[in-house]
């Protein structure tokens, strides 16, 4: 998106959060392929659509919440990204059905998160206090095919080298995070942000070594 | 435009609808604290409900339409304020009249809503608001006023409307030459 249509998406959600029903329509044609085209980077074209088309309600239906002092684009982004975790969530439950043309990091933090939370809730039923770490990767969803599983392999290795190229404190943030996981001292927001910005560095480095997917 | 997309823009467009709703419920709240001062100072309590009911709804209108009448109806409620507060400080100070009829409520009615007029004119310049703005600002600014004025039964309500008039009149003035 150009400074320009930014800067008018901005000043329409400006207006948008006034009142001015004038600004809905300019804000929907500039919004929905735009949310799209986002939503896409990290879902498949289904799960993309679904999702773009929540954010989109989801920013009307907040639009008077918006704060003029803030980025237009950056605010609606954010609400959409939320969109895509979610829709990411439910992914993760079909996580053989891998996809070539998807994110791969997105599509193996995803499986891993998944089969993390699996695996604890493994342990929790059998009462085993502290299950080894290779234990637990062997529990992996017996639904997955093994084409699946080793691409799945590979691409949790790829992880595990990108996570380790990363400072602890960022490693040790994504895997908190990829275990559904926040540590007590530190606050939802600030969390948030350190997650964040732990992912756009893992993200830099994924490409650095793996190209674009 | 598709049938699809039709679709999703009714649907944004009642979300947005809705959120605007929300968002004046919760401003009108703002009505209820303002209703409790009332009730425990002025005992009357079937005119202080209908007067914060009204009030309640007004903002919820005003705020839902946005634009000038939302701008005008935060005006509204901080130009009101002298005339919700002044009169029950003057009670709770312990002045109180025991003639028949008594000119210190309705005066002092008159004077804070004289200076609720020109809080309200110089909030509806500053912030560029349109006639209908001010009108909603004058609306609820009287509204507000009223839950304290009613103190003094209709003299203060009165009182307080003459003070709104005569406050905001020469602002006014000035602003259309």
């Amino acid at each position: 998106m150009d400074q320009a249509s930014r800067r008018r998406l901005h000043e329409d959600l400006t207006r948008l959060a006034d009142g001015d029903r004038e600004a809905f329509h300019p804000v929907f044609a500039l919004l929905l392929p735009l949310l799209r085209r986002f939503a896409s980077r990290s879902l498949p074209s289904h799960e993309a659509e679904d999702a773009a088309q929540e954010a989109l309600v989801k920013i009307y239906s907040r639009a008077h919440e918006f704060d003029s002092s803030r980025d237009g684009l950056s605010w609606a982004l954010g609400i959409t990204a939320y969109e895509i975790q979610e829709a990411l969530v439910k992914i993760y439950s079909r996580a053989h059905e891998f996809d070539s043309s998807r994110d791969g990091l997105s599509w193996a933090l995803g499986i891993t998160a998944y089969e993390i939370k699996t695996a604890r809730r493994r342990r929790e039923r059998r009462r085993e206090a502290d299950a080894p770490a290779d234990e637990i990767e062997a529990r992996a969803d017996s639904r997955q095919t093994p084409e699946a599983q080793a691409v799945a392999r590979d691409l949790d290795a790829a992880i595990d080298a990108a996570l380790a190229q990363l400072s602890p404190s960022d490693a040790a943030t994504l895997r908190a995070y990829a275990a559904g996981e926040r540590p007590p001292d530190v606050a939802g927001a600030t969390f948030r942000k350190r997650v964040e910005r732990s992912l756009a560095r893992l993200r830099a480095l994924w490409r650095a070594s793996h190209g674009e997917r | 435009m598709a049938n699809a997309e039709s679709a999703l823009y009714l649907r944004a467009r009642r979300a947005y609808e809705a959120g605007r709703a929300r968002l004046g419920l919760r401003r009108a709240a703002v009505a209820v604290p303002l209703l409790a001062v009332s009730l425990v100072c002025c005992g009357r309590p079937s005119a202080s409900g209908t007067t914060a009911a009204l009030l309640a709804a007004a903002v919820a209108v005003f705020e839902w339409r946005g634009l000038g009448l939302g701008r005008g109806a935060r005006i509204g409620l901080v130009a009101g304020l002298p005339a919700l507060l002044v009169p029950i400080l003057v009670q709770t100070a312990g002045y109180a009249c025991g003639t028949s009829f008594c000119a210190l409520y309705p005066g002092v009615c008159g004077t804070a809503g004289l200076a609720g007029g020109v809080l309200l004119v110089i909030g509806c310049r500053r912030r560029g608001v349109e006639p209908s703005g001010l009108a909603a600002a004058g609306l609820v600014a009287a509204l507000a006023g009223s839950l304290g004025c009613l103190v003094a039964g209709l003299p203060g309500l009165v009182g307080l409307a003459l003070g709104l008039a005569f406050g905001s009149a020469p602002a006014l003035a000035w602003r259309r030459a």
